[in-house]
């Protein structure tokens, strides 16, 4: 087809030669024919040279799976196989919009002879979770004049899965390893009595307690009846239920509820693993349901990084669904750790919370509130702030009567924003295992 | 360097041609006063035509008699010549004097377009300049041609001589034909159109590379050197805070809020820094260990190997620019002179028609047909094509 090029000269062309007829001027009814057959003699011969199929075009990426944040390396090597050559091509390799260029150049203009082979590269920086693809790499044909062009394109599309950012399990490894080193000894212990791991100390004896337990020199010493106490750490089952509706993708795409969720998941998910303790994902919307089941080890971690890194807001959060799917599978008792803007329909959420509480187990909700994350980083005007403020306090009455509500069945709603998510996840989760909730 | 040459060439030819052969009053000095007033006197005809209207049209609603609207015409028209637009001519004299202004300054100001186009064409490799200049030459083209049927210019033979239009000129020989003055300059003319087109082609493609790699190396250099960069530590650095407060609220209490304010204030922008240093460090480590695992990733990231061979380039782009130009000459005399295929094919009462034998308006005949005879090839070929892949496809499909 015409570029914009080629048009202008036909065009000029033809205006050229109808006025070489208006005022019987055969310079310019010359001119004109000459524009006129320059902008389409050589039409046959592009379209003989367009590689439909001669253009073979191959991308080698050096990771396909990786965390928010790392780079990946795109090489791109096209052979053309036809037996004519190209004389101007535009090669453009696309890549997810919300992925940074950081080195090289995405796309090439070049000329390719028959048989050659060309090769090119960049790299990329993923800066957003979820699953991509990078595709199709487009071609744009020119003639040497750049009068016509055509556009066609490779069905080379690959797709790639970038996980949550590693940088807060990055610091959970470090804490562990000051934790190693004795800077934060204790802090997960569970008290147990009867247990059989560290001793912590002793005290009266009470009915039911084990006489192999008595500590003699104690009784001798005191002339009462005492017994050693051991402090033991038990494992748990943690299940954590992720909203993934609409709502939580409100805001920016790297400072939604959503995000900052799933971060928080997978830091309590390898805080929990770390432990020994079993950890299962649900993450439900009435448009998909995903289901993880509590376990241990570094092949379900892979596997739990797999799913929070494809999860992709939709649809409204389904808490009783949700419940009644995890208690259709788990029998046992869990520690549900609900992970919801608690925007949803509010007589789902607390049919959700009483089959929980039905069920006999324990669960805690940890509730991004939404203007927190939403403004984050945003400016406001005077005018702006004091309607969001208004709405603030509008949505802070509707959550206080929801956490009223869920306090009296059993279940504590903590809001947080995006500065004391993580903590207050992990606060809770230890203070769970203080207590010695949902043992295995 | 030597299609360069060939443009500018054929620029200073056709500019020289224009400047040599048009009407020497054209180049006078005086042409934007004389268009200043003349738009004057145009603009102050129309007024005292304007104020004529009025006064009729006033005389025609209130039922007014003559001498009252000549009042009227009489007091619009010193309204307006109090303005500065006095009545000074007729209509018939205002029209061509303000065109004839017009169409001097319209020729030099776009000479001058073209001048300063073709010049800065010759530093900065455009196709937007070179399409400039192109449209600014034909324009004076156009613009001179149309000079010997305006009348009111008061010019002899305008642009071009009588050779240059000359009506027994479509009758010639082949011979006739590729030496007039005619074909020369429409062939300069469109040798300086393909000759800095295919400059711009021979940049695109030539340019492009160098300024990746020069870009690449200082990318990388910038990221060396920042990776080694220490992000300075804040925590020291003081907020001045007026010592009024210190002795309102004493000693311990100012200390602590001075670092409230300090955590505050530096806090954010040392952690963004800091951030920024991390992740250079880390695509620092990033491209070290690429170029470790990869050796011709550096060839790549720069696709300095994707670069064209300048001189297998210049050959082939010779070879097709003259058999481009022979095609484009062949169609251009058979439609110039028809006779040659018609000749034999039309009946005779068609060609010794006055029409065909003095009509320009005949080049039409087989322009027309020669012109769309290369898109419907072209697009023939495309559907061949296309259905031969299709075919292939439903074989290897089937095949599955």
């Amino acid at each position: 087809m015409f570029s914009e090029r080629g048009r202008t000269v036909l065009l000029i062309g033809i205006f050229v030669l109808v006025g070489g007829f208006a005022f019987t001027n055969y310079f310019l009814t010359l001119l004109g024919i000459f524009l006129i057959v320059g902008s389409v003699v050589t039409s046959p011969y592009f379209q003989l040279t367009i590689p439909l199929e001669s253009l073979l075009v191959s991308r080698e990426i050096d990771k396909t799976n990786f965390f928010q944040g790392d780079f990946i390396h795109v090489k791109l090597v096209i052979k053309n196989t036809g037996r004519s050559r190209i004389d101007s091509i535009r090669i453009f390799d696309v890549y997810p919009d919300i992925f940074r260029l950081v080195l090289g150049k995405n796309d090439l203009v070049t000329r390719i002879d028959a048989g050659q082979t060309i090769k090119y590269s960049y790299i990329l920086q993923g800066t957003l979770r979820g699953k991509y693809t990078i595709g199709p790499t487009k071609f744009q044909i020119h003639d040497r004049l750049e009068f016509r062009f055509e556009e066609i394109s490779a069905d080379n599309i690959d797709e790639i899965l970038v996980y949550p950012s590693y940088q807060d399990a990055r610091v959970m490894e470090s804490l562990a390893a000051k934790r190693r080193m004795g800077y934060m000894f204790g802090i997960h212990r569970t008290r147990q009595r009867m247990g059989s791991e560290d001793f912590v100390g002793i005290r009266r004896f009470v009915s039911g307690d084990e006489s192999r337990r008595i500590a003699w020199k104690a009784v001798a010493r005191t002339q009462k009846l005492m017994v050693r106490q051991f402090e033991t750490e038990r494992n748990m089952r943690v299940f954590i239920i992720l909203d993934c509706g609409d709502t939580m993708s409100a805001g920016k795409a790297e400072n939604s509820k959503l995000e900052y969720a799933i971060r928080a998941a997978l830091l309590l998910a390898k805080a929990a693993m770390e432990r020994k303790d079993k950890v299962g994902l649900v993450a439900w919307s009435t448009s998909q349901e995903t289901y993880l089941k509590p376990g241990l080890g570094e092949g379900h971690y892979y596997r739990l990084l797999d799913i929070l890194a494809a999860i992709e807001a939709g649809g409204e959060f389904d808490l009783a669904a949700a419940v009644e799917f995890v208690a259709s599978q788990v029998r046992q008792q869990s520690f549900f750790i609900i992970l919801s803007d608690c925007e949803a329909n509010r007589a789902q959420l607390e049919k959700g919370v009483k089959l929980i509480r039905g069920h006999k187990h324990n669960a805690v909700v940890i509730a991004p509130f939404g203007p927190w994350f939403e403004i984050e980083d945003i400016y406001l005007s005077p005018v702006e702030r004091a309607l969001g403020e208004a709405i603030i306090y509008k949505l802070l009455e509707e959550r206080r009567t929801l956490s009223q509500s869920f306090r009296r069945i059993g279940v504590p709603i903590i809001d947080v924003g995006p500065g004391d998510i993580l903590p207050t996840l992990l606060s809770e989760y230890l203070k769970a295992k203080k207590k010695g909730v949902a043992q295995i | 360097m030597a299609l360069r040459g060939v443009a500018v060439a054929a620029f200073i030819v056709f500019t020289t041609i224009i400047f040599l052969n048009i009407d020497p009053q054209i180049w006078g000095t005086q042409v934007l006063v004389t268009f200043a007033i003349e738009t004057r006197n145009f603009i102050s005809t129309i007024l005292t035509v304007l104020s004529w209207l009025i006064g009729q049209i006033l005389g025609l609603f209130f039922n007014l008699g003559q001498e009252e609207i000549i009042q009227i015409y009489e007091a619009t028209n010193t309204y307006f010549a109090a303005l500065g637009f006095g009545s000074v001519r007729s209509l018939d004299q205002a029209i061509p004097a303000f065109l004839s202004s017009l169409y001097f300054l319209g020729f030099q100001l776009l000479f001058l377009a073209a001048i300063l186009a073709g010049i800065l064409s010759l530093f900065r490799i455009s196709g937007r300049l070179t399409s400039m200049c192109f449209v600014s030459m034909i324009g004076l083209a156009m613009l001179g041609a149309a000079a010997p049927s305006l009348a009111f210019l008061g010019t002899s033979t305008g642009f071009f001589g009588s050779a240059w239009s000359t009506d027994s000129f479509i009758f010639l020989n082949p011979e006739a034909f590729f030496t007039s003055t005619i074909f020369l300059v429409a062939i300069i003319c469109y040798i300086y159109l393909e000759a800095s087109y295919q400059v711009v082609y021979f940049h695109s493609l030539l340019e492009p590379p160098s300024i990746r790699e020069e870009q690449l190396r200082r990318q990388l250099s910038r990221l060396r050197s920042d990776a080694e960069r220490e992000v300075p530590v804040r925590r020291d650095e003081e907020i001045p805070v007026p010592k009024v407060l210190q002795r309102m609220l004493g000693s311990e209490a100012f200390r602590v809020m001075r670092e409230v304010i300090e955590k505050k204030l530096l806090r954010r922008e040392w952690l963004v820094e800091l951030e920024e240093a991390h992740e250079i460090r880390r695509l620092n480590s990033f491209v070290d260990n690429l170029f470790r695992v990869d050796a011709e990733a550096e060839l790549t990231l720069t696709a300095r190997a994707a670069t064209p061979s300048l001189s297998k380039m210049a050959v082939l782009s010779l070879f097709s620019t003259i058999l481009r130009f022979a095609g484009i000459i062949i169609v251009a005399y058979l439609s110039f002179y028809p006779l040659f295929l018609i000749g034999s094919i039309a009946p005779s009462v068609i060609i010794e028609s006055i029409d065909f034998q003095f009509l320009t308006e005949k080049i039409i005949i087989l322009l027309l047909p020669l012109c769309l005879l290369f898109p419907l090839t072209a697009t023939i070929i495309s559907r061949l094509r296309q259905r031969g892949s299709q075919s292939e496809d439903t074989t290897s499909q089937s095949q599955l």
